[in-house]
């Protein structure tokens, strides 16, 4: 296509200066009017070109006088040159491609300042980040090779050979269980094989009149029962190591995968629901020890079995043997058609039922909003049909496996009677005996019941392995917010925060942008915002919840990035907006942050934070419950005791994020006496809707749509008359009204 | 001046501070009544704002250990259970009938959040008139009340 372009371009080709090699280059799939029409749009060091299929080539040098911009906006970005005289081209694309248009804006910019003479690029704008992953890419790829490798792993039966680094440690108990399988298995096949000679041997013969040798019966017989005896011995053992060797193959699942999601960074959180995770970790890991402990394992015995006893006829009889295993093929052709059909289905099922524990997730700890709306119906409406969906997403599932398991039972029967036909013809002829004959009956029964419950297999291991992919879908995430490798510890630190150039995007939406900000050990920050400016990103980017998508954060002039998480975390203490407690007495919740802190200092702390009072008058004192939640204590008294927490773990920076803001004014400053003993001494960053609560601050901060806007003490910044000076002005109206 | 706690003839405690200053009608509260029943003892005042903390009884003379302990027994309430001689049922709800530090008497438990383990020793039984039942040494219980008890753990 380009080719093509370039051929019917009327343009002289050295209109077009020499091309070198493209700087960056873009496939756009969507045209100014957001039609689905590809064109190329590419940055040279001569500038920019593009062209669309069946349309003129254009190109435009690199002028300092233009500008070229980026916006995107519900699934779309448009990217924008400008020049002195207004719009020159715009570009439309989808986010698909957006990594290669940041790229190519970077690169556009970076030659311009080369072309101004500023040769201090930045170097942060090399560096390119995933837009789907968050990720760094290496600067010329195309796609993120971290979501590229997500991409790679379609659901397979073969995801259950993953589970091998989980049955790994146990290797040695498998080996043995395996061994006592083929024993115990091989045990059961010999009771068969004695109906041969006590047939041709014992009862033929004495149907012929020679009587009976019952020396030669009962050693028959207590072959009979010996073998019965030790398949049952083996057969015990086996069970138990294997059952015992899955379980802790399952309990290791757990607790790996829960260790796991506990490091992932907040952001995979903030996309998942609490319930589909909780049916992950417990669900989908126990249906897997189910699978590992019985399945599997009856599974190889029947494997075994089948084998042996196709082997054993074999070597009896050969043609025999032939005629009756006809059957087979048809039966593993037809699990191999429903396998498909079945995966589907049982992924389908989990997903519905993740989806129902999801209403649970979210009903329960919102029961007090949906009674006081009175929603409780429509809770249990949407339940209802979750549930009913699970039901028939099984009814579908069960259709196909009803039909399934019957007709293995009819083919085996067919196979029985192909043998009785057979096997009567060549006994009339002569070329079998009847003990043969009655030995491949007994085998056989037992072979195509095996190969019924082996069929059943092809269910629970669709089952197992859409279980499985969820698992590992856990599993192969990795931190957004990565560990450094080998940092340096931290040690003692002063507290010396700097934001240089930092910008934040989640996703797409630009958040913050430029944010330059120095934090001086020991002083406390005010920020001052419309609600959605980005303050709470702010702070949980010094927390380090995420990292900054260009620019950097350090700490005592250390990038934090190259701290421990850990470490680093230790040193910063939290008060949100909503406390959370967990389920426990008030003093393990006091001291969540340090588990070892001794009583006194839990008291110490609680009276600091304006707690220990209303705790003595719980009847149990700091022995009382809090309830899930904290849902026993009121408001205020959830953010004293979340006070008490941060004061207990005696951080160097401290955040407050709207830590008063859910109380009314008279609790507030009972929590602003224990806030300003917490703040004494420390960096302390505090976001607030009423600036009265902000007095004690040494500088306020002002954010407006993710920029700093004015920065000073509450005098400067009323003199300025600007964002600040309005929001102090409708405060007051708005105290004067109450 | 050495602040004391000192009982009147009405049985109203009072707390003389440093300053020799006279709170009348405190009240003693334990902070930690089932972990540490013995530690961090304070004394409230009438409007519930906490005067002194008595951290330790070893520090204290015999005269202020018999004064605390008066004043702690006539406002505490828990019940030691001894022994359960026998149970309605074994499943909940069900009535017990125990022994304990304070005589014999039936625990009806109507949930089973009304057992809470303290520690490895301890329990802490609610019955369903709110009354809370202490279980101290679990496993020094005699075996009969082990074995009813165990089917509600
Ligand atoms: N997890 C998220 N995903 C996408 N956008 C987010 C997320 N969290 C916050 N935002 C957006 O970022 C902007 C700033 O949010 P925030 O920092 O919470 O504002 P505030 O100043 O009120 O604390 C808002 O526009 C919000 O919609
Ligand atoms: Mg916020």
């Amino acid at each position: 296509m380009h080719k093509d372009v370039a051929a019917s371009s009327p343009l002289p080709l050295d209109a077009v200066p020499s091309r070198s090699a493209p700087i960056a280059r873009v496939e756009l799939d969507l045209d100014e009017r957001f039609n689905f029409r590809t064109s190329v749009l590419s940055l040279d060091t001569a500038g920019l070109h593009w062209q669309a299929a069946g349309a003129v080539a254009q190109h435009w040098p690199i002028d300092p006088a233009l500008r070229l911009t980026h916006q995107s906006r519900a699934g779309a970005g448009c990217l924008r040159l400008e020049g002195p005289d207004g719009t020159l081209a715009l570009w439309r694309h989808t986010q698909s491609v957006n990594p290669a248009v940041q790229r190519l804006r970077d690169g556009f910019r970076r030659l311009l300042r080369e072309r101004e003479g500023a040769s201090d690029s930045v170097a942060d704008d090399a560096t390119v980040i995933c837009p789907v992953c968050k990720n760094p890419m290496p600067a010329q790829a195309e796609d993120c090779p971290h979501c590229e490798r997500a991409a790679e792993n379609p659901p397979s039966t073969w995801i259950l050979l993953r589970l091998w680094r989980f049955a790994k440690p146990y290797k040695k108990q498998l080996i043995l269980g395996f061994i006592l399988t083929l024993v115990s298995t091989f045990a059961t096949l010999v009771p068969p094989y004695i109906t041969m000679p006590l047939m041709d041997k014992v009862l033929i013969p004495s149907q012929r009149g020679e009587g009976i040798d019952f020396a030669v019966a009962s050693m028959y017989l207590g072959a009979l029962l010996g073998s019965a005896l030790l398949a049952w011995a083996l057969g015990y053992w086996r069970t138990y190591i294997l059952a015992l060797i899955s379980e802790r193959i399952g309990a290791d699942l757990r607790e790996v995968t829960f260790a796991h999601l506990l490091g992932l960074s907040l952001e995979y959180f903030g996309g998942k629901r609490t319930g589909d995770l909780i049916a992950r970790i417990g669900a989908e890991t126990d249906r897997l020890c189910v699978f590992l402990s019985l399945q599997l394992l009856d599974f190889a015995t029947d494997l075994v079995m089948i084998v042996m006893t196709a082997a054993i006829l074999v070597s009896i009889d050969p043609l025999l043997a032939l005629v009756t295993l006809t059957p087979l093929p048809f039966i593993v052709w037809m699990a191999y058609l429903v396998r498909d059909k079945l995966r589907f289905g049982f992924e389908q099922i989990n997903r519905t039922w993740a989806e129902v524990t999801n209403v649970l997730a979210d009903t329960i700890p919102g029961i007090r909003v949906v009674k006081a709306f009175g929603q409780e119906q429509r809770e249990i409406r949407r339940f209802t049909e979750l549930n009913q969906k699970n039901l028939r997403m099984n009814d579908r599932v069960n259709r196909i496996w009803a039909l399934f398991s019957p007709t293995v039972t009819l083919l085996t029967e067919f196979g029985l009677l192909i043998i009785w036909a057979f096997g009567i013809w060549q006994v009339g002829h002569g070329r079998v005996s009847v003990g043969v004959l009655s030995a491949f009956l007994a085998y056989i029964s037992r072979f195509f019941t095996r190969i019924d419950s082996m069929s059943r297999f092809v269910s629970f291991t669709q089952q197992a392995a859409a279980g499985a992919k969820r698992i590992f879908d856990v599993l192969d995430c990795v931190p957004t917010v990565p560990q450094p490798n080998n940092p340096q510890p931290l040690g003692p630190i002063q507290g010396r925060i700097e934001l240089r150039n930092v910008s934040f995007q989640h996703g797409s939406h630009t958040v913050l942008r430029e944010i330059d900000l120095t934090i001086a050990p020991g002083e406390m920050i005010g920020l001052i915002g419309h609600s959605g400016s980005g303050k709470s990103t702010l702070a949980n980017l010094i927390c380090r919840f995420y990292d900054v998508s260009h620019g950097s954060i350090t700490l005592d002039g250390r990038d934090i990035r190259s701290i421990g998480l850990a470490d680093y975390r230790q040193h910063i203490g939290v008060v949100l907006q909503e406390p959370f407690l967990f389920f426990g007495t008030i003093a393990e919740n006091i001291a969540y942050g340090r588990p070892g802190a001794s009583r006194s200092e839990i008291i110490t702390a609680a009276r600091a934070a304006n707690a220990h009072d209303f705790i003595l008058r719980l009847p149990l004192g700091y022995d009382s419950l809090v309830g899930e939640r904290g849902q026993s204590l009121s408001g205020g008294e959830r953010q004293r005791i979340s006070i008490a927490r941060a004061l207990l773990t005696n951080p160097s920076i401290l955040i407050l994020d709207e830590a008063t803001s859910a109380v009314d004014s008279t609790t507030e400053k009972e929590i602003q006496k224990a806030l300003d003993r917490l703040i004494e001494g420390r960096t302390t960053i505090a976001i607030a809707h009423r600036l009265s609560t902000l007095r004690k601050a040494d500088r306020l901060v002002v954010l407006d749509q993710g920029l700093i806007v004015e920065t000073g003490t509450h005098e400067d910044l009323m003199q300025r008359h600007g964002l600040y000076h309005h929001f102090y002005m409708n405060q007051i109206q708005a105290e004067e009204v109450a | 001046m050495v602040a004391r706690l000192h009982q009147d003839a009405n049985g109203t405690l009072h707390w003389l501070d440093r300053d020799g200053e006279d709170h009348a009608g405190v009240s003693l509260v334990r902070a930690f009544p089932l972990t540490a029943p013995d530690e961090a003892i304070c004394v409230v005042g009438v409007h519930g704002n906490e005067l002194h903390e008595f951290a330790s009884l070893a520090a204290l003379d015999d005269e202020q250990r018999r004064v605390i302990a008066s004043a702690l027994s006539d406002r505490e309430f828990m019940p030691v259970i001894e022994r359960i001689n026998s149970v309605s049922r074994r499943w909940i709800p069900t009535v017990w009938a125990i022994d304990t530090d304070h005589g014999a008497t039936d625990l009806a438990l109507d949930s089973e959040e009304a057992i809470r383990r303290i520690d490895e020793r301890t329990l802490l039984v609610r019955d369903a008139r709110g009354i809370c039942f202490l279980i101290k040494n679990y496993p020094e219980l005699d075996r009969r009340s082990r074995r009813l008890l165990e089917r509600f753990l």
